[in-house]
């Protein structure tokens, strides 16, 4: 708890001083998937996806997630809304020491990448939370996939790097309830404002 | 017997043409398409529009010679004509966003530029293109009977074959000093003015005169279509685009 807490301050902190002009959210709705922004790679700092029938998206304009990599994992957690109220989706990706996470720019190795998302520890893990979030206890299949990873220049220096993707699983829930994810969009500029590496 | 000096003589046989010079001068009002934003990043975030102004200025002055029929009527009209044309994409000013709500807080954009590695883009305040034209006015133009000694209404059309002499692309960078050598990635993504462009004309003037002959008119000629050409980064509308309004000097020459 103590390191949630420490990484939240840290974070906030962090954001405050940023000095990135690529905060805001560039919200472009996309027609063929109501309610959810389009699939980009521009680092349009959005996200989206169907959950059954409710739309998860993101309600902020100011970068609404945040990844932190430790020894194990690199943890993305997109802040949302769904049904009218706060709704986060944590991926916890199984990110050995090949990765060599540094700092932001090593997300570029993540370019190209797939992820089955299943409930054992080797695949990512996903995880709700939200007054309304429904349990996973099981996941039936699944995957997340980084479809460009790439670095981002302005005026010929480093800016951020924009990490974009693509997502989709279905889960039951303990009562058996099945909770199909379909649509999942990602378009996240990250820098030292929103990335976190507790491995150093 | 010539220009508004014939203007009090219409009474008299009419049995020779008559010989006038003018020198001209005025805007060219030009209605333009698009531009080509795809290179913007949005500004907007929720909706994430792209809000950018752009706009075209014309200034023609030429000088030209004209012949009129003997009873001056009809006259035909031709000569040199220098055009400058400023086109410029670029920020929005604050006072016009103020009148539309339509607030952004920044005065430079991200514009993409090409890479292939990377998603790169470079702070662009705005982008404007110079072009600078030497050209023939052809005119045909009907004078009205007039019962005033120094007045007279005419109706005219016109065709301009303007040749591209002068073009100048130029980017006003954020960091100005550093980013003046990439100017070329920014200007790559838009055409430059055709070499040749032609359009033509129709419209209305009147002129007034000292009853010696000199006088000065006015006229207001509207965009009728393009011929051939474009004029560059901001492509004019090819029917209607605007009009030119001319301010002209009439020197009789015989």
């Amino acid at each position: 708890m103590k390191k949630y807490l420490i990484i939240a301050v840290a974070l906030i902190v962090m954001n405050a001083c940023s000095k990135s002009d690529f905060k805001e959210t560039q919200y472009i709705a996309d027609p063929d998937f109501p309610g959810l922004p389009i699939y980009s790679e521009m680092g349009y700092n959005t996200f989206g996806a169907y959950i059954n029938q409710n739309v998860f998206y993101c309600n902020q304009n100011d970068r609404p997630f945040y990844l932190v990599a430790d020894r194990d994992n690199l943890t993305m957690t997109l802040y949302g809304w769904c049904n009218n109220d706060n709704f986060n989706m944590v991926f916890t990706l199984p990110i050995d020491t090949t990765y060599h996470l540094e700092d932001y720019h090593s997300l570029l190795a993540l370019d190209g990448k797939s992820f089955t998302i299943d409930t054992v520890p080797t695949s990512c893990i996903v995880k709700m939370e939200g007054r309304y979030a429904p349990e996973i206890e099981s996941i039936y299949s699944g995957y997340i996939k980084f479809e460009k990873v790439q670095q981002v220049l302005v005026d010929k220096a480093d800016a951020e790097v924009v990490v974009s993707g693509k997502f989709q699983f279905r889960a039951f829930t303990p009562d058996g309830t099945r909770i199909d994810v379909t649509g999942g969009r990602f378009d996240l500029g990250v820098d030292n404002a929103n990335f976190v590496n507790f491995r150093r | 017997m010539t220009g508004t000096a014939a203007m009090a003589q219409e009474t008299e046989p009419k049995n020779g043409w008559h010989h006038n010079l003018y020198v001209e001068v005025g805007p060219k009002f030009t209605a333009h398409l698009s531009p080509n934003l795809e290179p913007f990043r949005p500004t907007g975030g929720w909706g994430a529009y792209i809000n950018v102004d752009s706009r075209m200025r014309t200034w023609q002055a030429s000088a030209r010679y004209e012949i009129v029929s003997p009873n001056y009527h009809w006259a035909f009209r031709t000569g040199l004509q220098y055009g400058f044309n400023y086109k410029r994409i670029g920020y929005k000013q604050a006072e016009e966003e103020f009148h539309t709500m339509d607030y952004i807080d920044r005065e430079w954009y991200y514009f993409e530029v090409d890479n292939e590695e990377q998603l790169e883009y470079l702070r662009v305040k705005g982008i404007e293109q110079h072009s600078h034209y030497l050209g023939i006015p052809i005119e045909l133009r009907y004078y009205f009977k007039s019962n005033l000694e120094t007045f007279r209404m005419y109706l005219a059309a016109e065709a301009d074959f303007d040749f591209l002499v002068g073009n100048r692309n130029k980017v006003n960078f954020l960091d100005k000093d550093g980013m003046a050598p990439y100017a070329d990635q920014v200007t790559s993504h838009y055409a430059n003015p055709d070499p040749m462009n032609a359009s033509t004309y129709f419209g209305a003037g009147f002129q007034v005169g000292n009853g010696n002959g000199i006088g000065v008119g006015f006229n207001w000629l509207i965009h009728l279509f393009e011929i051939s050409g474009s004029t560059g980064m901001l492509p004019t509308k090819p029917k209607f685009a605007g009009s030119k309004l001319q301010v002209e000097l009439l020197i009789p020459l015989k």
